[in-house]
Parts: structure tokens; C-alpha cells; sequence
């Protein structure tokens, strides 16, 4: 379990100190999929960051599985919003380097990625370099990238919306697919509130200025047993997209008259 | 049918291209026959002075006089070897100075202001100086050329080393990489096109520093061919060495481009 307690960012700059979130206190339960969406600004990247280790919050604490979380942990995973492949190296390489940089890298641990490669249709593609492959191919092999050391904690931050829209739908369904057989917790970060409530068990609405939860959601079970691209189909998704919308614009307008 | 026809337009496509190289070539070629002929001409016919400008039947005539008792060997490989030094030592000293910097943000933001004076100094005015220190000889070309190339070197090298995106760190950072393997992983590799495009510049500047520092101090060496043809008015000698010294100049530059074709192979873009 993934347990926050009142986690506060405060960011120095030359000008101001910003606060960009505060009073964070959640938990996400193993195998759990969660999404964070809210206004631009809100501080989702950044409470992404904290979790992950690469941020320091200036207040609250993090524990996975009851142990705190200080710095960088080999239990967590991160995708950032383009793939970031490295252009130098080729697939397999860039695919290995998780591996090789936490000291992982094995002929096991190698077979094993080039399964998951395999899997995710990549097993051609292994010896070319990134700038040969499609941005759907490119964000697939990110993903191989970031299971491969094998974390149980993966940090999503908007990994779909460099994509196609298309791309996008099959690439949610493969992941979603991937990480349910693998039993990962995932954390997504989102614009898209349509693929929010497709990924995710329960949703947590941001409000900004100060970034806090403003509203949790529960996916309602029939939606969540099904795959993303199917409960976008399903008869009740609509009517749920409308109950969260409508809470969303609450929070935008409330933003908007603050300022 | 269509297969057949795209064969043969694509044969057709690289017959034109062949064809093509083999103009440009034979173009160049004749250009510079062309030219030696003029010169040599306009030299004999003393349009131009013979005496000062020379002509490349002489030139051709010192080249295998100096070539058989042996002195332009030892000239063009002690120049040769001050050159690939100051070359060697101002690369790898400017890399090393632009890891270190890139290495601790204090270090950097301490020597920033020195790099600016050092960069914006004239490296040639430093000759005397450079002399005092390490005395009227060979110890002195090579700290020339190496003076001449290393800051240029440590500023580029440094700011494109700090222009690597920050994402590519991040990626590494996820996996709880160390500042070591950042760099090795991230920031070298990301950066080897400048250090190369940088070591095409170094090349011409080792040979300025060398041939001035054998201007100022050498008793041997194609710098020292030079100065001394002028003193005793032997221009032939003078266009013999900077016809030996373009020579090779051409020919250091473009193993630089093999090694960076070689480096590029292997990446892929
Ligand atoms: N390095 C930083 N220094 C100063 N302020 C920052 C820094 N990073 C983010 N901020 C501020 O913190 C707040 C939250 O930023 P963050 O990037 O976490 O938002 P976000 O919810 O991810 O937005 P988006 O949806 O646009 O990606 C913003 O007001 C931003 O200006
Ligand atoms: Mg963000």
C-alpha cells in the first residue's frame, strides 16, 4: 500500500515561494489504479515527482508497505510524458538501461525484457534506434523500459498525450492489460478525463492555488472489471464522464474567479 | 511489371549520381592543375616575380632535394608532432576542465568571470610569457598550441554539456542513478557531436599556435622553414612548407571527420 500523509511542496524561486501542493493524505491499495486530473498548475507532476523520489516535499511523509519512502526507491517506476528514448542507444539498450543502471542487468533479467519486448510487439525492433520507430512504438518501448527492473509501484505522467488518438486507445488497453496481469499499483496523471475514468479504479479530482484534492471518485465496479477501450463503450460511462465534468468545471470556474 | 520498372529507374538514379561525383571531381582536378599551370607560367613569363612568389617546377625541385637528404622529414614530423600534441592537449584538457565544471555548480559559477578574460584574451600575446616559463623550445610551441584551443574548448564543451535535456536525467534519476552515471549514460553521449565539431576546430588552431610558436622560438620545424626562407629571401622554401603544411593540415581534418563518421555509424542518426 502507497500511503501519503499531508505532503506540502513549496517551490523557492528568486521571486516568490510558490506553494504548489499542500495537505496531500492519500493511499493506494496494491494492484491498485489510480489517476490524478485537475486545472493546469495543480501540482500533479509534482506530488508525481515526490512520490517517485526525484522531489524532496518540504513537509509529510510517504510510506510503501509501511516503510518510509526517502529519495529513490527500486519499488517505483516512472513514465514521463514523451518517451525520452535515448536517440544513441538502440531499443534493446535503451529498454536495458534500467537494468544496467541499478545494477540489475543479467542474462535472466535481459531474456525476461526481451519477452516483455515481445510481448508487446517489439521483437523485430530490438537492434534499431528510437528515431526508426512510430511515437506509439516509442512509448511502448518507454513502457518495456520502465517494467524492466521490475518495480511494483509505476508513476504515470500523461504517457498517452504526445499519441495519436487512436495509438492512444490501443496503447491503454495494452497497458492497462500489462499492468492488471503483472499486478502493478499505477499512480496516471491526466488531462483526460474520458481516459481517467477507462484506466482507473478511483480517481482523485485537483484543485490549485494551493494544489489539493478537491473530490475522490470510485469507478463504479461494472466499469472497472472491464478494459479501457471497452468501458468507453459502455452504456453508463457517459452518464459518469457527465457527473465528474460537471465537478470538474467547478473547480476550474472556482479557479478562474480567484484570479 | 511496375516492380521491374522502379528497379531500373532506381539504377538509372544512381548511374546519374556516379556520373555526377565523377564531374565534380574531374572539375576539381582540372581547377587545381589549372591553377599550378597559371602560376607557373605567369611566374616564367614574370607576370608575377619570381623571385617572391617562385614557381611550382622550383618547388617541386626543393621538394626532392629536401626529401632525399632528409631534412624535410625531420621538419615536417617534429611540426607534426607539436601539432597532434597541442591538438591532443587542448582537447582532452578542455574536456577535462568542462567536466569539472559540470561536475560542482560552486567550481563553475567561481571560474565563470576567468574564462571570459582567458577566452576574450588574445592567446598570442601570451608568447613571451609562455616562453619565460618553459623555455625557447619545443615545450613552449606545444604550450601554445594547447593554450591556444583549451578555453574555447572548456566553454563550448561545458555549455553544451549543460544544454543536454533534462529529461534524459530525469529517465536515469527514476533508476536512482548516481552523478557519475549521469554523465556517462546522459550527458557524454549526448554531447559527443559538439566535442567532435570542436576537435574539427582545435585542428586549426594547434596549427596556428605551432606554426607562431616556431615563428617566435623553433630552430627546426616548417614554422622555422618559413621564418628563416624569409630572412635569407628563399620564397621558394617558404611555399614549399605551406604547401606541406596545408597538406597535412587537410589530412588531420579529415581523419577527425573519419573518426566522427566512424562514432555516428554506430548510433544510428
Ligand atoms: N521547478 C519549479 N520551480 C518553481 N515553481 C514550480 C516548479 N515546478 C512547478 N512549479 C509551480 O508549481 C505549480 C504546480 O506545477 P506542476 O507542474 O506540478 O503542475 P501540473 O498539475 O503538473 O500542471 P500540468 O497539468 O500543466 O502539467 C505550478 O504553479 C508551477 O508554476
Ligand atoms: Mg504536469
Amino acid at each position: 500500500m502507497l500511503a501519503l500523509q499531508e505532503i506540502e511542496k513549496i517551490y523557492f524561486t528568486d521571486e516568490h515561494a510558490v506553494r504548489a501542493v499542500t495537505d496531500i493524505t492519500l493511499t493506494v491499495k496494491n494492484g491498485e489504479f489510480v489517476s490524478f486530473i485537475g486545472p493546469s498548475g495543480c501540482g500533479k507532476t509534482t506530488l508525481l515527482s515526490i512520490i517517485a523520489g526525484l522531489l524532496e516535499p518540504t513537509s509529510g511523509t510517504i510510506f510503501m508497505n509501511n516503510h518510509k519512502m526517502e529519495g529513490y526507491s527500486k519499488e517505483t517506476g516512472y513514465m514521463l510524458q514523451q518517451d525520452y528514448l535515448f536517440p544513441w542507444l538502440t531499443i534493446r539498450q535503451n529498454v536495458e538501461l534500467g537494468l544496467v543502471i541499478t545494477g540489475l542487468h543479467t542474462p535472466e533479467t535481459s531474456s525476461r525484457t526481451m519477452q516483455l519486448l515481445e510481448q508487446l510487439g517489439l521483437g523485430d525492433k530490438a537492434d534499431v534506434f528510437p528515431a526508426e520507430l512510430s511515437g506509439g512504438m516509442r512509448q511502448r518501448a518507454a513502457l518495456v523500459r520502465m517494467l524492466a527492473p521490475e518495480p511494483s509501484l509505476l508513476l504515470l505522467d500523461e504517457p498517452f498525450s504526445a499519441l495519436d488518438y487512436q495509438t492512444k486507445l490501443k496503447l491503454e488497453d495494452l497497458v492497462s492489460i500489462t499492468l492488471k496481469n503483472q499486478h502493478k499499483t499505477a499512480v496516471l496523471v491526466t488531462h483526460d478525463l474520458s481516459e481517467a475514468i477507462a484506466m482507473s479504479d478511483r480517481i482523485f479530482l485537483f484543485e490549485s492555488n494551493p494544489g489539493t484534492i478537491h473530490h475522490t471518485f470510485d469507478v463504479p465496479e461494472m466499469l472497472r472489471s472491464l478494459s479501457p477501450f471497452e468501458t468507453r463503450n459502455h452504456p453508463s460511462f457517459h452518464s459518469y464522464f457527465q457527473k465528474i465534468w460537471e465537478e470538474l468545471e467547478n473547480v476550474e470556474s472556482q479557479y478562474q474567479d480567484s484570479t | 511489371m511496375l516492380n521491374h520498372s522502379i528497379k531500373t529507374q532506381h539504377r538509372l538514379y544512381l548511374q546519374q549520381k556516379t556520373k555526377e561525383k565523377r564531374r565534380v571531381l574531374w572539375t576539381q582536378s582540372m581547377l587545381a592543375v589549372t591553377f599550378f599551370i597559371l602560376w607557373e607560367a605567369a611566374s616564367r613569363l614574370a607576370w608575377i616575380d619570381p623571385l617572391i612568389f617562385s614557381m611550382p617546377s622550383q618547388i617541386g625541385l626543393l621538394f626532392l632535394e629536401k626529401v632525399s637528404d632528409g631534412s624535410l622529414l625531420v621538419h615536417t614530423s617534429i611540426t607534426l608532432a607539436e601539432t597532434a600534441a597541442g591538438f591532443l592537449l587542448g582537447s582532452a584538457g578542455g574536456a577535462l576542465a568542462a567536466f569539472l565544471l559540470w561536475w560542482s555548480a560552486f567550481f563553475s559559477k567561481v571560474f565563470d568571470p576567468y574564462l571570459v578574460i582567458l577566452n576574450a584574451m588574445p592567446k598570442v600575446a601570451l608568447g613571451p610569457i609562455i616562453i619565460v616559463i618553459f623555455g625557447p623550445g619545443i615545450l613552449s610551441i606545444i604550450a601554445m598550441a594547447t593554450l591556444l584551443s583549451i578555453v574555447i574548448t572548456t566553454i563550448v564543451v561545458y555549455h553544451a554539456f549543460q544544454q543536454v535535456d533534462d529529461n534524459y536525467k530525469k529517465v536515469l534519476l527514476t533508476f536512482g542513478a548516481t552523478k557519475k552515471q549521469l554523465f556517462h549514460y546522459a550527458v557524454l553521449p549526448a554531447c559527443y557531436p559538439t566535442i567532435i565539431s570542436t576537435m574539427k576546430v582545435n585542428v586549426g588552431l594547434a596549427w596556428v599556435g605551432v606554426i607562431v610558436g616556431e615563428f617566435l622560438v623553433a630552430k627546426q620545424g616548417l614554422g622555422y622553414m618559413i621564418i628563416y626562407g624569409f630572412q635569407v629571401f628563399q620564397f621558394r622554401q617558404v611555399m614549399l612548407s605551406l604547401i606541406v603544411i596545408a597538406v597535412l593540415a587537410a589530412v588531420m581534418y579529415k581523419s577527425i571527420e573519419a573518426l566522427e563518421r566512424f562514432l555516428i555509424s554506430r548510433r544510428g542518426r
